[in-house]
């Protein structure tokens, strides 16, 4: 970093004759002192950040990968923790980081010339435990420096006195309260520590897992037991099938008499996919699971036009809180339990064709807009329409992804059928008809 | 919903419900064509500790209710971890000279991130817009100024977004708090801004809030006001508009 020692001093004569080196090894050749000289200087230089080390660099040194990433010539790498042998028997395994001499015994093929060889007097520096021991102290002096320029401050400016006081009656560490960006110290940590506690944590890290279908939930270890995906994709389909009557059992001849009655493209092929969902506390820590039976055909201009739920903005969310706390109200909160397959047409056609109507409660609990519905019938090889069925289904393993076709809303009808199909577990599975209202839950 | 001095008022966000009522018959009806309709059981469970829309309210023996959110504190306490710096300071969410110095181009000093933290970015900004925007407002300058910066990404302004998400996360104990304040109290709104701290000469970050005076914030607002004025006064006058 040229320009960075002060002009005339010894040490900027000194800098300026290293202050060209791209690489550790040139430091070292062009540092006018002997070789403690040069590894104070170093140490030195790094703390303030007059000079800086790739990360990447630093890294590949700490783990031994790419020594010769780091310039200047020497028959050495570094190890981490390793075994031992005498003959086929460990005698020792070490622990920790040490420098090794390539072409000493039993070790590997010469490491290419790298930054060992000029770090002799100072193999602290790179090791792990003792490189973040030195990072802590540096950032512990930088900490100092700015505790020490707060109360430099604070001696005159009557606010800053203000703001220590109260930082003092809150208690807790004792830092600086100084704003700014941070420090070049700051900075060389950042990229230093971090990246190594990242490499060595790395492996630790959680993986969210992602069920797409039942027999990916089968095979899970999750699968039974209470709170498990059986137990939650029962409880869904129960709900879609019994207690909502969301999903009815339908025949290919009501597919046939929808299309007969509304035209070729008035009655549509939609999806029904179930989600599998984790939730979690936090990392590592994973909440309830669960399982939704919903419309996996977002088709916004051709088969099935979009729908429309509210959204309260959080302004009128504080607003309501707000105004209940003034008057002394009871506040409640209240799901609509398998909202995405609640929604019923208004119009419903018998299996021959002929219609009913029936309003959609959907539409009247959380549409801003005029509901718009569409209604749909399975058609692949597996559907449901009693408890057992769907609990048969859910044990069965069938695939969560099944198909259903919708009447395009425009005409406020619905239309059914479907194929029948094929079995599993000695269920012989017909067709039902969904009735599913979309963008919700 | 009134009925004489009964009354329910409801906020619905999809299929998630929250209902201000009386307590009385209107509330007793409510309720029980509600579980017809939607095959509840007759005694739903409700507590005054309760959740909507990720906010968490909590009654308070004083009257008064706390807000806070902390499933999504705890989801940016876990994304910001891998990247807090020890020792930074976080009493803040902005750098005070941050306002000045976000908008400056990369150079050797202050590079580019690299391309992968764009996204990491993204999804800081995203949690700790929602934050801001739903209870902890104290930050929502440091939102709004350096949302704008996610796009060029250079490692100042990330510093800047990882200074924001620590000072969040370290203020997860933080909540608001809405007082029983009385109801003879007028409804207050209050601008401030200044001509000085924009990203330009003449433009200004500024901001309203609206509420009760001695109780929490009902509305908020952080903005870079489109037209440029030269006076604080001029500010202000854009921002209460």
């Amino acid at each position: 970093m040229p320009g960075s020692k002060r002009a005339g001093g010894k040490s900027q004569a000194r800098f300026a004759r290293y202050e060209s080196a791209t690489t550790i090894g040139m430091f070292f050749d062009l540092h006018p002192g002997d070789r403690a000289q040069a590894n104070k200087g170093l140490c030195h230089d790094v703390e303030k950040g007059l000079i800086r080390i790739s990360s990447s660099a630093l890294l590949s040194a700490l783990t031994g990968i790419a020594v010769n990433s780091l310039i200047s010539p020497v028959n050495a790498f570094i190890a981490g923790p390793a075994v031992e042998w005498c003959s086929d028997i460990p005698v020792r395994v070490t622990t920790g980081w040490s420098l090794l001499d390539a072409t000493g015994p039993g070790s590997p093929a010469p490491a290419t010339p790298g930054i060992l060889n000029h770090l002799d007097a100072l193999p602290d520096l790179v090791t792990v435990s003792s490189f973040l021991d030195r990072m802590g102290q540096a950032a512990e002096r930088g900490c100092q420096a700015a505790l020490a320029e707060e109360e430099r401050i604070a001696a005159a400016v009557p606010a800053m006195a203000a703001i220590r006081r109260l930082k003092a009656l809150e208690g807790g560490a004792h830092l600086p309260a100084l704003a700014g960006d941070p420090s070049v110290l700051d900075a060389f940590v950042e990229e230093t520590v971090h990246l190594l506690e990242n490499l060595f944590s790395f492996s630790a890290a959680p993986g969210e897992e992602s069920i797409k279908s039942i027999p990916e939930a089968r095979r899970s270890k999750d699968w039974l037991g209470t709170g498990g995906w059986k137990q939650h994709t029962e409880e869904e389909l129960f709900r879609c099938i019994v207690t909502h009557k969301a999903l009815e059992r339908r025949t290919a001849d009501d597919y046939a008499a929808a299309l007969r009655q509304h035209g070729k493209h008035k009655a549509d092929l939609q999806k029904l996919v179930l989600v599998f969902k984790q939730k979690w506390l936090a990392k590592n820590v994973p909440d309830r699971k669960k399982v939704r039976l919903t419309v996996g055909d977002l088709k916004v201009r051709d088969k099935v036009e979009n729908t429309y739920a509210p959204t309260v903005a959080f302004d009128s969310t504080r607003l309501l809180i707000q105004l209940g706390v003034l008057r002394g109200a009871r506040r409640t909160t209240k799901d609509v339990g398998g909202a995405s397959s609640l929604a019923r047409p208004p119009r419903r056609l018998s299996p021959a064709g002929a219609s009913s109507s029936s309003r959609s409660p959907r539409a009247s609990q959380s549409s801003a807009t005029p509901r718009r519905t569409s209604a749909a019938a399975r058609t692949t090889s597996r559907s449901f329409g009693t408890c057992s069925d769907a609990r048969a289904l859910a044990a069965s393993g069938a695939s969560a992804t099944t198909s259903f076709y919708g009447r395009s809303s425009r005409t406020r009808s619905v239309s059914a059928s479907s194929s029948p199909s094929s079995t599993a577990a000695s269920i012989t599975w017909s067709v039902g008809t969904s009735t599913l209202s979309r963008g919700s839950t | 919903m009134v009925r004489r001095d009964e009354y329910i008022v409801t906020g619905i966000y999809v299929n998630d419900n929250l209902f201000i009522h009386s307590d009385g018959a209107l509330w007793s009806e409510f309720e029980k064509a509600w579980n017809e309709r939607f095959c509840e059981p007759a005694n739903a469970l409700t507590t005054a500790l309760d959740e909507f829309c990720g906010l968490l309210m909590e009654d308070l023996p004083s009257g008064s209710t706390a807000v806070s959110a902390p499933h999504v504190m705890q989801s940016l306490a876990d994304a910001v971890a891998p990247f807090v710096r020890p020792l930074a300071d976080v009493s803040t969410p902005l750098a005070g000279d941050a306002l000045r110095r976000l908008p400056e181009r990369p150079t050797e000093a202050i590079p580019l991130m690299p391309e992968e933290y764009t996204e990491i970015a993204q999804r800081l900004t995203g949690i700790t817009g929602w934050i801001c925007g739903a209870y902890l407002f104290d930050a929502y300058l440091a939102f709004v100024a350096v949302a704008q910066h996610v796009s060029n990404l250079t490692k100042r302004v990330w510093n800047a977004i990882i200074r924001r998400c620590s000072y969040l996360a370290d203020s997860r104990d933080v909540r608001l708090y809405y007082h029983p304040v009385g109801q003879t109290i007028p409804f207050h709104a209050g601008a401030d801004s200044s001509c000085l701290n924009g990203p330009l000469p003449g433009s200004s970050y500024g901001g309203y809030t609206t509420g009760f005076p001695g109780s929490g914030s009902v509305q908020f607002r952080c903005l870079v006001p489109s037209k440029l004025t030269d006076s604080s006064a001029g500010s202000e006058t854009i921002m209460a508009c």
